[in-house]
């Protein structure tokens, strides 16, 4: 297809002026690179810490059940027994575990807002 | 597919960004030239030629090295800039479909083969009145004499659809140079 006859649309392309990128259009653009790049992976981790999260709770819950499911009969008799003789805040022992497991959850939450945040 | 390039590729894959920078100084010139061709405007063209490089980084991983590196972002290029000219505007052509039936090739030839200056003035002011996609053809084929296996592959397009479509832009060319001239 490339004979003479097109000769002249050759030359009509070449004598046209055609712009010239900026001098700075590689350091520019490798800039906007880095920080997409940066981007990315920032929210990559974030992704991550997450994912970490769930699973974290996930654990938890499941633990907490399987504790209850294995050994429920058995804490529900102790808990009769001792509600029967005193109460939870005669004996600062139950209460800080009972303070513990309640405490936990929120505070794990807490700590990996934080972490997230940073 | 140069070794060097694919080596550079791996390299940029193993994390180094900056080796990047190869691509920009080779290709960047070329690709903006062809997408001021199809453009027009010099800032546009700026801005897409980027665009091209940043999702052309993106996609280095998909990168198979089964046509060469120039013709791969060629086409990211024309992706790029034919979403953008559908955001931003909807060429139309409208022309006499029986006078077009009845253009020969030797009118054709006659009209747009003297390379006298005032000729090739001609050209060029019908050149900027084609559609993106006709000057993306006309660039790549008579200006950067691309392979029609080439054009195929950055166009999306058959090489009979190429061949087909080259020869509908002389034609157009053709009726936009006495459209121009019966003005």
């Amino acid at each position: 297809m490339k004979t003479d006859r097109n000769e002249s649309i050759r030359k009509a392309l070449e004598t046209e002026k055609v712009p010239q990128l900026p001098f700075n259009f590689t350091s520019r653009t490798l800039h906007k690179i880095e920080e997409m790049q940066a981007e990315r992976e920032r929210k990559s981790n974030r992704l991550t810490q997450i994912l970490l999260l769930i699973t974290g709770t996930l654990m938890y819950v499941a633990g907490i059940a399987y504790f209850i499911f294995s050994c429920g009969d058995i804490l529900l008799n102790l808990l009769q027994q001792t509600a029967a003789s005193l109460t939870i805040s005669d004996n600062p022992a139950i209460a800080s575990v009972v303070a513990g497991l309640l405490l936990l959850p929120p505070l794990f939450f807490l700590v990996r807002r934080r972490i997230l945040k940073d | 597919m140069e070794k060097k390039e694919l080596h550079i590729i791996n390299l940029i894959l193993a994390g180094k960004t900056n080796e990047f920078s190869y691509f920009l100084d080779t290709y960047g010139q070329q690709v903006f030239h062809l997408i001021v061709r199809m453009v027009g405007s010099e800032e546009d063209a700026q801005e897409l030629t980027q665009d091209t490089f940043m999702k052309a980084f993106s996609s280095l991983r998909k990168f198979n090295g089964d046509s060469s590196f120039s013709t791969w972002i060629y086409r990211i290029a024309y992706n790029t800039t034919v979403s953008f000219l559908r955001k931003n505007d909807n060429e139309t052509v409208h022309f006499d479909e029986s006078q077009w039936n009845s253009i020969s090739e030797t009118q054709i030839d006659d009209a747009l083969s003297p390379t006298t200056d005032d000729n090739l003035r001609r050209l060029r002011a019908a050149f900027r009145k084609l559609t993106a996609d006709e000057r993306i053809l006309i660039t790549l084929f008579y200006e950067e004499e691309r392979s029609i296996s080439e054009i195929a592959e950055i166009l999306h397009l058959s090489e009979s659809n190429v061949k087909v479509k080259l020869h509908r832009v002389r034609k157009r060319l053709y009726l936009l140079i006495k459209e121009a001239d019966e003005l």
